[in-house]
């Protein structure tokens, strides 16, 4: 039996920073230079402020339905046919979102540091990491968040913090890259980038009540918001708009460019720690979304007889893309740019329905 | 349940133990390339120079030891360890080397890239060497070399001098670039990052062997002026003993095309311009006796301050270095420690260190190349990408003035605090 | 079946009178009793008896406090005659006729027939049916069916003994729980019967001491099989030339002085009775206040309780007439003295370490703790070797909760044998598989002292020198009793170098690993220069490498402690420097590794437990196989697969990395060590009672007028 737990603020913090921000570790910044050019720091912060924005929805709809977790509201303001309907769909799209990040991760390493494994070989490691947090349940993975995220974060300060040398002021400019318009639009449809916080809504019921809910939102909104701007800044100091374009994990690229004395470089393989304990929750926490919302649609009650099957399929996602370009220039870039109508539109279409059918959930302890 | 579940990943690990260790090779099973040259080939495109050095214990005592001396037992050890390829490409050259190296090739430690100044002239270069970055154990922070002359000969003479390993003697090497300034401190990264980038052009440290052809052993005194320190090209410097290799000045790119050269005293201006020197030392003449020199240590007191006005027709460049420095010594024996005199040797400085730069300006200008990056000045005043890249910085540039102002504190004056004259014959 | 159940200790309808059980008051209602209950041969022997007559006549009449339990002495007294007579003759035919009446009976009543006490009492419980039956027969019919007459009336002396109230929940929890034993017991097979065998099967059955010295004498000749066994001392004598009486006691265990000075010569001299009055005051009473000059007396009545007490070295003093036994401390086994702590020694602080007996252990931890507050409670654990134990906490600072599940946890062992803490350890820990310790083992009375006072448990037991301190959590594990003795910055100071030595311990093996096999780029090149020229003559790879040197260093470690003598503590030393001299001189391992090794060694070694040590040890081993799969990314997957195994470990509710994941208010205290006066707090994730250690500023002398500033004048 796989229990859910209960856990407090600083570990779903942790585990939303964790899941949004290690994307940045990947291919997104070269893609986000790619469409903005310098000013990928602005269109993140206003990607941030646009979930800000759809993020309200959903703090309204729990808060409707308080002490209901997203899929139970689903349930009751869609009906269960259409409710589970919803949920499933949204659970296998969290079950493909998994797998493509988990391969983005496998093809970045294999250029970086196992250039001669198969993917599948990292895929079995990668599975049974995922196999062990899940099996030991939510409260488990948030606590190894909690323990993480200070890795993760302190890793990349130490990574910017090395790299300052590298880092060229004028590379900023020109301030507002391929103009402000394109900047806004790009910065508005990428907000799916921080899509990851609609996941409150399947965990909503470990979560210490709709006020929680809200401070975790939005603390994570803000503070992945500030990383992930501060990452996109750092990386255009240190490569030009031109030269971030090229590199498949800026990030990596920088921590291979440290070169502080005859000692202190060539140090990043020490940050591959960073990469996979992040990836690993990330990939671990959406995977747990997905099992949850898929039990939760076929009324399963023990969850561990669908763990391995769910493994399973997790790893045939990944199989499916041929290769790092596929995966980085056409899914991964679709699901940034497309993600918010999976993440967002529906909460907002169940409210919309809930206000209209006048549905509400009980206020016992709200 | 459990342990069936158990069961399964035990035979998962157990099949992965097994049969994994893809990427994992022994640490003596490579053989790493400390060095590498290219240039053009003869028989084919390139011709390819790998340094391979053999690690062994005896490694240290035997150098250690003979130091430059014994030449035929080094001699034969650098034939040894270096080899040559010829190859339509990099890459095919190394899988050629495979055919009579028995252990793989492995670049995760290559220190420095050598390229002949022809190969880098002929606008090869860019696509051999930025291409190199691809390739993941390449590490972008490898020192970029263009060398004089041919780049076999040049990594085949970069031996371990004064250590036991070439690659510390090249990293101690490079590193002096940060006191000299003579020339800069280069990466493939940067090379990579300036030959793409729209705000300014690439350079590389310019080197060449010196075999002593220079030192002229006998002869009559120098009785010729002033004359700056390091102001040749790398393998024009008089000298000999030591290793033959040589780092001074840089190469000049323009569009990935190697088009000129700057002297020692010119990259020292540059590197001034640019801050990078924090403290280095310069060598003027007497201000009162032209005929003798001062030789001055500098540091930089502000970082430099650069603003390029864009206004007009011609973009206009102002730039302005305050530095501070001390006296190392007087051979005039005139007092310019008073503060009557000091303004006279600091004057004296700063119209050193203004001319200097602006004969580099003026140099640059012609090559079309912004060297002091003032392209990075320019860009501020610029809201997106398409209005700087169609006001094409780098035809601006040949145009532009500059408006220097240098100014120069004497602090101190070392451990003189003034110089009392050296006893001479009464008259 | 569970109304069946209930059915038997319910009284369901006024009309069944029988049913409504009241104790026999006096002697003359006890005779009624025993009419009623057709056992007249027996009240008649009853009152021919004129000695325990005139016992029970005491008993009755002066105390008026005892004059309940008095009621009850007669009423078991009654039936242990009862039983002691029928016993004998109605034993085979009883279970004739039990055969008889039901066959899964069969198997069973074959080892019943030499059953004491308590087995045919548990039989009752499984045969609540046949019993049920049994007394509506007797009630409707108040025949003299024996057999009948034999289980019922044990029904009721069942429920009896109990002297509180029991639910019906809790009764039928009891006999649920008996079946399961006896079930157990009927399992273990025709060991237990063989042995049963030996015993004498006339000798009786007692449950509780019986009136007559010479039945309990019997019986415990029985139980500890004299005259072959010949531990037991069962010293028969006369008190004041008038009382027989005996003590026993076990050889050996217990202080012939207390034994040979302070209660024979007093028992025996004749002027100690000069004032006693038989009319007036019960003996025991008498001699408990008047006569034994010794500190300790515990009267029981069981036997169930005494024979523990007696095999711990205790000594039991059984008088004629008198249905309990005065229990007095004698135990003076020999034991060792109190010396420094071998496994924590410390530099600063005290130098005491715990020894095997359990009294001296306590005493030392109440020689730190003066405290009202201090609980000591002992429970009996396991059932054949009656292994002692104390549970230790501060009343009012400890969350009963916690008090309550330690005992839960205690109480609910069903095992024979308990050799001593580190076995108690295992069974009372929450996750058997987990990679850590939940439970830590101190050898140190003053760490225990400052487990208590923060609010945990502390379990200590007989014959181990280590106390059991309940709940930890992961930084626990890196504190030593050194820490709270210096000052704050030498406490952080050591920490922090004991976490570097567990994190080299843990991880520098399986890095090096990687680093050798995956990820060259990152070892300078002067580095792998001399990496590369080392490893040149070895012929092995580099995992089997590590493996054959770790294998080596922990042959030499588990080897020290083998070898005799002093030479143990050097054989470590040297063992290791020849054998990586030599090892390295034969070209079997690289220089560099034996530092590797020998680093994470030294690092093991500064981890202050045990237990943690040898988890380290394991974990190291597999990181290098990790390591050598997959290189970091492997070191990162093992990480995280043991990391989703420690974060899911509580021990006794608290999460294992409580005070960081998930997080709770806390002290500095887990890494960095504050000073003392910002400890204000106890941790929070032990809810104790009082969670304020200290004042908020504890150091009073620093407010008010003089202030931290008073020089005196100076």
């Amino acid at each position: 039996m796989i229990k859910d737990g209960k856990f407090g603020y600083h570990e779903a913090i942790s585990i939303f920073v964790i899941t949004i921000f290690i994307k940045v570790f990947f291919t997104s910044p070269t893609m986000v230079a790619k469409i903005v050019g310098t000013s990928g720091w602005l269109m993140t912060l206003i990607s941030a402020l646009s979930t800000a924005f759809f993020f309200t929805f959903q703090y309204l709809l729990l808060k409707r339905f308080p002490n209901m977790s997203q899929m139970e509201i689903n349930d009751t303001v869609l009906g269960n046919k259409l409710g589970r309907l919803l949920t499933f769909f949204f659970s296998a799209y969290i079950l493909i979102v998994a797998g493509i990040d988990m391969r983005e991760f496998i093809e970045v390493m294999k250029v970086f540091v196992l250039p001669d494994s198969p993917p599948s070989f990292i895929m079995i490691i990668f599975c049974a990491c995922i196999v062990a947090l899940c099996a030991t349940g939510l409260e488990t993975i948030a606590r190894f968040a909690k323990f993480i995220v200070y890795i993760v974060i302190g890793g990349y300060i130490l990574v910017i913090l090395l790299s300052i040398p590298n880092f060229r002021l004028y590379r900023l400019f020109p301030l507002f890259g391929y103009g402000l318009d394109k900047t806004l639009i790009t910065g508005f449809l990428r907000s799916s980038y921080y899509g990851e916080i609609a996941l409150v809504g399947a965990f909503a019921k470990s979560l210490q009540g709709s006020r929680e809910i809200k401070r975790i939102g939005y603390t994570s909104i803000f503070l992945t918001g500030i990383l992930t701007s501060s990452a996109c800044l750092f990386f255009n100091l240190a490569f030009s708009y031109i030269t971030a374009q090229e590199q498949v994990s800026p990030m990596y690229t920088l921590a291979t460019m440290v070169n502080l004395g005859t000692f202190l470089q060539r140090v990043d393989p020490i940050f591959l720690f960073l990469w996979n304990f992040g990836t690993f929750i990330e990939v671990s926490v959406f995977f747990y979304a997905s099992m949850v919302m898929f039990c939760h649609v076929f009324e399963i009650s023990d969850r561990r007889p669908v763990l391995l099957p769910m493994t399973t399929i997790l790893f045939c996602i990944n199989l499916i893309p041929k290769g790092l370009n596929e995966v980085s220039t056409e899914l991964v870039q679709s699901l940034r740019t497309w993600g918010w109508v999976f993440y967002f539109l529906p909460s907002v279409l169940v409210l919309i329905i809930a206000v209209l059918r006048k549905k509400k959930g009980e206020l016992n302890n709200a | 349940m459990h342990k069936r579940i158990a069961l399964l990943l035990a035979l998962v690990l157990l099949s992965v133990f097994l049969t994994a260790c893809y990427d994992s090779r022994e640490i003596d099973d490579y053989a790493y390339v400390v060095m590498m040259g290219i240039e053009h080939g003869v028989s084919d495109r390139i011709r390819l120079t790998l340094q391979i050095p053999e690690f062994t214990n005896t490694n240290m005592s035997d150098s250690g030891g003979g130091g430059g001396g014994n030449g035929g037992d080094d001699e034969e050890r650098a034939k040894k360890e270096n080899i040559t390829v010829e190859a339509p490409s990099i890459f095919a050259a190394v899988a050629e080397a495979d055919t009579f190296i028995p252990k793989t090739i492995n670049f995760m430690h290559l220190n420095a890239v050598v390229v002949s100044e022809d190969f880098a002239s002929s606008g090869e270069m860019k696509e051999f060497v930025v291409n190199l970055l691809r390739y993941h154990e390449i590490r972008r922070n490898t020192s970029i070399i263009v060398c004089k002359g041919s780049a076999r000969d040049f990594v085949m003479a970069a031996r371990p001098y004064l250590g036991s390993l070439v690659t510390e003697t090249m990293e101690e090497l490079i590193s002096k670039a940060d006191i000299t300034g003579y020339f800069p401190k280069l990466t493939i990264s940067d090379f990579a990052i300036k030959v793409k980038s729209t705000y300014t052009q690439a350079l590389t440290i310019y080197a060449a062997l010196n075999k002593g052809d220079n030192f002229i052993e006998k002869g009559q005194y120098y009785t010729g002026g002033f004359k700056a320190p390091s102001d040749f090209y790398a393998g024009d410097m008089p000298r000999t003993g030591g290793q033959e290799i040589e780092l001074l000045g840089t190469a000049v790119f323009e569009l990935g095309n190697m088009v000129g050269k700057l002297t020692g005293f010119e990259t020292q201006m540059v590197e001034l311009t640019l801050g990078n020197l924090k403290r280095t030392s310069l060598t003027i003449p007497d201000p009162l006796e032209p005929e003798l020199y001062i030789p001055i240590e500098i540091k930089e007191l502000e970082p430099p301050f650069t603003h390029v006005d864009i206004k007009g027709e011609k973009p206009m460049i102002h730039t302005t270095l305050s530095l501070e420095g001390e006296i190392v010594t007087i051979p005039s024996g005139i007092n310019y420690e008073s503060p009557d005199m000091k303004g006279i040797v600091e004057e004296a400085v700063a119209q050193h260190i203004a001319d200097g730069i602006k004969r580099t300006f003026a140099k640059c200008q012609t090559l079309k190349t912004d060297v002091f990056e003032y392209g990075t000045e320019a860009v501020r005043h610029f809201w997106t990408i398409q209005e700087w890249e169609n006001y094409n910085w780098r035809q601006k540039f040949s145009e532009a003035s500059l408006m220097l102002h240098v100014d120069f504190t004497l602090r101190r004056t070392g451990r003189f605090i003034e110089t009392a004259p050296v006893q001479e014959e009464k008259k | 079946m569970l109304k069946k159940l209930k059915k038997l200790f319910i009284y369901e309808s006024p009309s069944n009178q029988e049913r409504e059980f009241r104790f026999p008051e006096n002697p003359g209602e006890t005779a009624t009793w025993d009419i009623y209950r057709g056992k007249q041969e027996n009240l008649e022997k009853y009152m021919d008896n004129s000695g325990s007559g005139k016992d029970q006549d005491i008993n009755n009449d002066n105390d008026s406090e005892y004059e309940g339990k008095g009621s009850e002495h007669n009423k078991k007294d009654d039936r242990s005659n009862n039983d002691s007579q029928n016993n004998r003759d109605e034993k085979k035919e009883k279970s004739k006729k039990n055969d008889e009446q039901s066959d899964d009976r069969d198997t069973r009543d074959k080892s019943d027939n030499q059953a004491d006490e308590s087995e045919s009492n548990e039989r009752e419980a499984n045969e609540r049916e046949d019993n049920e039956a049994n007394s509506e027969k007797r009630i409707s019919e108040n025949d003299n069916d024996h057999e009948n007459e034999v289980n019922t009336p044990r029904v009721i002396i069942k429920t009896l003994r109990s002297h509180k109230p029991i639910t019906v929940e809790e009764m039928i929890k009891e006999s649920m729980r008996k079946k399961r034993e006896k079930f157990k017991n009927s399992k273990a097979g025709n060991n237990g019967k063989n042995q049963k065998d030996d015993r004498n099967e006339d000798a009786p059955k007692l449950k509780n001491v019986s009136h007559s010295l010479k039945e309990n004498i019997e019986y415990l000749e029985n139980l500890y099989k004299i005259p072959a066994n010949k531990d037991l001392i069962i010293r028969k004598f006369n008190i004041a030339r008038k009382i027989p009486a005996c003590l026993v006691c076990v050889d050996g265990m217990i202080d012939r002085r207390i034994v040979i000075q302070f209660a024979l010569p007093e028992l025996m001299d004749e002027s100690n009775f000069k004032d006693y009055d038989p009319g007036k005051e019960y003996i025991l009473d008498y001699i408990e206040r008047n006569v034994l000059t010794i500190d300790q007396l515990v009267r029981m009545k069981v036997f169930d309780d005494i024979n523990p007490q007696i095999v711990s070295g205790l000594t039991a003093l059984f008088i004629e007439g008198c249905d309990e036994c005065i229990i007095m401390e004698s135990r003076g086994f020999e034991k060792r003295s109190v010396t420094h702590p071998v496994t924590e020694t410390v530099i600063s602080g005290p130098q005491e370490g715990f020894t095997e007996a359990l009294r001296t252990n306590i005493t030392l931890v109440r020689r730190i703790v003066k405290s009202e507050n201090l609980v000591t409670e002992f429970e009996f654990l396991s059932k054949r070797n009656n292994f002692l134990c104390a549970i230790l906490y501060m009343d009012g600072i400890t969350n009963p909760r916690l008090v309550d599940e330690v005992k839960r946890r205690l109480k609910n062992l069903e095992i024979d044998y308990i050799s001593g803490s580190g076995m108690l350890e295992q069974l009372i820990e929450d996750k058997t598989n987990a990679p850590f310790q939940q439970i830590i083992a101190t050898e140190r009375p003053d760490r225990v002292a400052s487990f208590l006072m923060e609010g945990k448990v502390v379990i200590i037991c007989e014959g181990t020198p280590f106390a059991l301190a309940m709940p930890i959590t992961f930084f626990d594990l890196f504190q030593t009793s050194e820490d709270s003795n210096l000052r704050w910055q030498y406490g952080s100071f050591l920490r922090i170098i004991r976490l570097l030595g567990f994190l080299l311990a843990t991880f520098l093996p399986g890095m090096y690993t990687a680093l050798i096999l995956f990820h060259q780029e990152m070892i300078p090149t002067s580095l792998l220069s001399s990496i590369v020229a080392s490893r040149a003559p070895v012929p092995f790879p580099t995992v089997l490498e590590i493996l054959l040197m770790e294998f080596s260093f922990e042959l030499i470690r588990e080897g020290g402690i083998r070898v005799p003598g002093v030479t143990g503590n050097t054989l470590g030393i040297i063992g290791a420097l020849i054998l990586g001299q030599a090892a390295v001189q034969a070209g079997l391992v690289s220089p560099v590794l034996i530092i590797v090794v020998a680093v994470s060694g030294l690092g093991n070694f500064t981890v202050p437990s045990y237990s943690m040590s040898l988890t380290i040890r394991i974990i190291r081993i597999a990181l290098i196989l990790f390591g050598a799969m997959g290189g970091f990314y492997g070191i990162s997957a093992a990480f995280t697969i043991l990391m989703a195994f420690t974060l899911n470990m509580k021990s006794f509710g608290v999460p294992f990395f409580a005070p960081i994941a998930p997080f709770t208010r806390s002290n500095k205290d887990k890494i960095i060590r504050g000073p003392i006066s910002e400890q204000t707090y106890r941790t929070d994730f032990l809810n104790t009672l009082d969670k304020k250690r200290m004042a908020t500023e504890p150091r009073g002398w620093m407010r008010g007028d003089g202030g931290a500033e008073n020089d005196q004048g100076r």
